[in-house]
């Protein structure tokens, strides 16, 4: 039983320790929750008051971050800004730079082009004009070229022709020779020494040609004897040999035009010289032959002087001698009248006569002069009665002339005794033609006149 | 009193050269070194002019006087050309513009003034004109130094009447705002009495052209860059952009002038709204030729008004580079393509077409006979435009040059372009530098394009020789 009602003790002992447990619990949850609200209630103050410290603080803070953002917002604004500003000016700096650049490039190219245009047209001229030259030249190059080359044809041709021809000659004179030696030998013998240079000129050339003709012969003989190898040696060796066969002949041909030439040259030496002589001879022979004319015609007129004198005085016979013998002296100049007597005698008698009619002519002279002065007054008077009344009637410039007609002439006379060539005749011929009424009365023919009124 | 000193100069002269004296420092002794060559001491002339033996006629000392007095008493008209000349060098070049702009006529003058107030003067940019060069840089500057409120509008207008017949081309490079003044934190809290000391609204952005273009009766090409060149640390970023204030009053400007030909807004920031607005007011303007509105912001709405323009315009050549143009833009500019029969040049480098614009234009261009010169460089464009291109290239007889460098055009566009080219015998220009086209294919457009070319020059031998 007691361990029944320990049993049951402890039993509801535990029962009731786990009621008190439940109870305790409770009463525990009982007071935590009491304690809870409790401190709920005096908390909530004090958080809220944190929240709302905290709040405000995180609104300064967002306020604080939002200011910054704008500021900087702002500021990146306007960075952007500034920077675009910035970008704009250095464009517009740039591009007007560039429009100058432009515009400096232009203002110089204009010249550069025109330079380049101006040195290309100089030098396409310049090209053209040498083109041209060179064209001419070409021209005439080929022009000169074919000109050279017909004449080269051509002086060939005559080549060949003096060729033959010498050759021609050559035999021909060979064979002269030939009969010329022979007949040489033959008169050898007489006459050693008739041209020993051409004798042994032709010698010699005889027997160069001989030997020739035999060297040829021998060679047509080995031609003849050899027919293949030595043929061509022999045609070769031929060949040279007529080469220098030829060039022998022109040399001789040669010689033979150097002779032609210097003896032509010789010929005209001559005639030149004749011809010079001739014409000297010639020369002297005209100038005598003018001297004999000119003598002839003094004779002449001596002869009419002295047929006059004989007229006026009775020398007859003296004047024919004179004559002739005047001729000689004259000829022979005036020096030589000393030689021969009976004409100095008569030379002086004649010089004598003639110096006092020279002297009676003069004082005739003088006393005509003063007759004529005499007269001159006397017309002066009387024409200028004349010409007063004529006046009405003649031309104008009649009165000049009237003092014109009294002005002296001199006449023109070729007889060497003439001392005094100026006359003062009392007619005197009117310079001009005006006035045939005032010289009318006084006037007579006066060329007939003057010498009879000077060697009166 | 100049010919005196003149005469005792040459007294001294005389002296000196008669003694032969050896006094080489006398200070008021003036000799031409020309003259006395070899017996004297050599002193070095103080003028130049200066001549012994010529005493100045009266017709040059009355030039002389007329050349000093010129401000009181201008004359210039009445003299003979080599009068004129004189005048020309003697005159000083620091008269009054008023006086000198509409008395003396284009030559040495001119040519002084501009030499000495800028260092390099080319030229042959201005017309080979001295004086429209001077007054040209003159209005320039006034223009760039411009300051608005600072600046009275008064310089601006009074240049206007003297340079107005000489001015044709303003080239402006910078374009100044209004001074802004240092802001104190103090004053932005919007008290009554800082609105005094704040900021205050300028009448104007920047120069405004409505007071200039309207009176410069010759003007002919405007380029304008809304920019400033020498801020320094005073960067910011709204000196370099147009405010819409301005383009509005440009744009009614541009309206008034109506000799313009060519207009050029660059770098300017000009987006759409100001694009469509400028382009509101330059419809139907009776003599703009080429338009420039390259390296701003334009994007597609422009671009639509751009075309809009090209309808309702002469416009023969257009440069939209470097601008945000995309495909409806490029397909609204092709649209009016279609239609145009002025357009010479189009340049829409630098945006981003890509195929959807390239190909629109390729088909545009089917049907347009005026254009020659195309530039599509840098646009994204691929194969597809390529292949549109070559359909145009195949019939069309006008185009002369296509720019297609820079696009990923690849084998197959480069062998469509192949057989185009083959075929097309008015290309003489064709760029597919960076195009990552066949070799062989560049090499065989290379070719029919030199074909292209020495046509084109015997054809312009032949016309020079019937000429």
């Amino acid at each position: 039983m007691a361990a029944k009602n320990v049993h049951s003790r402890t039993l509801s002992l535990q029962a009731k320790l786990e009621a008190e447990k439940r109870n305790s619990a409770a009463t525990m949850l009982k007071v935590n929750e009491g304690w809870r609200s409790i401190l709920r209630q005096t908390q909530d103050t004090e958080l809220r008051q944190h929240i709302m410290m905290l709040k405000q603080q995180f609104e300064r803070e967002t306020d604080g971050l939002d200011n910054t953002i704008e500021n900087l917002e702002c500021g990146l604004l306007q960075k952007e800004r500034q920077s675009a500003q910035v970008r704009r000016a250095h464009l517009q700096n740039v591009e007007s730079l560039c429009a100058l650049h432009d515009k400096r490039l232009n203002l110089v190219q204009e010249p550069w082009e025109n330079c380049m245009e101006h040195i290309s047209s100089k030098l396409n001229s310049q090209r053209e004009l040498l083109l041209a030259d060179s064209q001419q030249q070409e021209d005439n190059l080929e022009a000169t070229m074919s000109l050279m080359e017909d004449k080269h044809k051509a002086v060939m041709e005559d080549m060949h022709k003096l060729y033959s021809q010498s050759t021609k000659l050559y035999e021909y004179a060979y064979e002269e020779r030939k009969e010329a030696d022979t007949e040489k030998k033959e008169e050898s013998k007489q006459k050693p020494k008739w041209e020993p240079e051409n004798d042994e000129w032709f010698r010699r050339m005889i027997e160069k040609d001989t030997f020739d003709i035999q060297e040829v012969n021998k060679d047509i003989k080995k031609m003849m004897m050899d027919p293949l190898m030595s043929r061509r040696k022999q045609t070769l060796t031929k060949l040279l040999i007529q080469e220098d066969v030829r060039a022998q002949q022109q040399q001789e041909k040669l010689r033979l035009h150097n002779q032609l030439a210097q003896v032509q040259k010789d010929g005209r030496k001559r005639l030149t010289n004749l011809t010079m002589q001739s014409n000297n001879a010639t020369k002297k022979l005209q100038t005598v032959i003018a001297k004999g004319e000119r003598i002839l015609l003094l004779g002449k007129v001596c002869q009419t002087l002295e047929t006059k004198l004989e007229k006026a005085s009775a020398i007859s016979f003296l004047t024919m001698e004179h004559r002739e013998e005047k001729t000689e002296p004259e000829t022979e100049e005036p020096a030589k009248k000393v030689s021969e007597v009976p004409e100095l005698h008569q030379l002086t008698q004649r010089l004598n006569h003639v110096v006092l009619q020279r002297d009676a002519l003069k004082k005739h002279k003088v006393e005509l002069k003063q007759e004529n002065e005499q007269l001159k007054l006397q017309l002066h008077k009387h024409l200028d009665d004349m010409t007063l009344s004529n006046n009405t009637f003649s031309a104008p410039d009649a009165p000049l002339t009237v003092h014109q007609a009294l002005i002296t002439r001199a006449p023109k006379t070729n007889t060497p005794n003439t001392n005094t060539p100026n006359t003062s005749g009392p007619n005197t011929r009117p310079p001009t033609a005006n006035t045939p009424n005032t010289s009318g009365p006084n006037t007579r023919p006066p060329k007939t006149n003057t010498p009879t009124t000077t060697k009166m | 009193m100049e010919t005196s000193e003149a005469q005792t100069s040459r007294a001294d002269r005389i002296d000196m050269q008669t003694t032969m004296s050896k006094s080489p420092s006398s200070p008021g002794v003036k000799l031409n070194p020309a003259e006395s060559f070899s017996k004297m001491r050599r002193i070095i002339a103080e003028d130049p002019d200066w001549y012994l033996n010529i005493v100045p006629c009266l017709s040059d000392l009355c030039l002389q006087s007329i050349v000093s007095n010129f401000e009181e008493n201008p004359m210039f008209e009445v003299l003979t050309p080599t009068q004129k000349d004189f005048v020309h060098e003697r005159l000083s070049t620091s008269l009054d513009l008023q006086v000198t702009a509409n008395m003396v006529s284009d030559g040495v003058y001119w040519k002084r003034c501009c030499e000495q107030r800028w260092d390099i003067c080319d030229l042959s940019h201005y017309g080979n004109s001295w004086k429209r060069m001077f007054f040209e840089r003159h209005m320039e500057k006034i223009i760039e130094l411009f300051i608005p409120d600072v600046t009275q509008t008064k310089t601006v207008l009074d240049m206007i009447p003297l340079c107005k017949n000489y001015v044709k081309r303003l080239d402006i490079s910078q374009l100044l705002p209004p001074i802004k003044e240092p802001q104190n934190e103090e004053d932005e809290c919007g008290s009554e009495f800082s609105s005094d000391n704040e900021y205050d609204e300028p009448s104007m952005d920047h120069f405004d052209f409505n007071i200039l273009l309207s009176k410069l009766t010759n003007l002919e090409e405007l380029h304008l860059m809304y920019r400033v060149k020498q801020c320094g640390m005073n960067f910011e970023w709204k000196m370099f952009e147009m405010t819409d204030r301005d383009c509005e009053s440009l744009a009614k400007a541009l309206k008034s002038c109506e000799t313009l030909k060519l207009l050029r807004i660059r770098e300017s920031h000009l987006e759409d709204e100001k694009c469509r607005l400028l382009v509101k007011y330059l419809l139907d303007h009776p003599s703009l030729r080429e338009l420039d509105f390259s390296h701003n912001l334009i994007g597609d709405r422009g671009a639509r008004a751009v075309g809009k323009l090209l309808t309702r315009s002469k416009l023969e050549i257009l440069n939209m580079c470097d601008n945000n143009i995309r495909g409806p833009g490029a397909k609204a500019i092709a649209h009016a393509l279609c239609k145009n029969s002025t357009l010479v040049s189009l340049n829409l480098r630098l945006n981003r077409l890509r195929d959807e614009g390239g190909e629109a234009l390729g088909k545009a261009l089917l049907d347009n006979n005026t254009l020659l010169h195309l530039h599509l460089g840098a646009n994204e464009v691929t194969g597809p435009t390529a292949i549109a291109l070559s359909k145009v290239l195949f019939q069309n007889n006008t185009l002369r040059s296509i720019n297609l460098s820079c696009n990923n055009l690849g084998v197959l566009g480069g062998k469509a372009l192949e057989e185009a080219m083959s075929r097309n015998t008015s290309v003489t220009e064709c760029d597919i530098r960076l195009t990552e086209v066949d070799e062989q294919s560049v090499s065989y457009i290379n070719q029919a394009v030199w074909n292209n070319q020495s046509l084109e020059q015997k054809k312009h031998g032949r016309e020079s020789k019937t000429k």
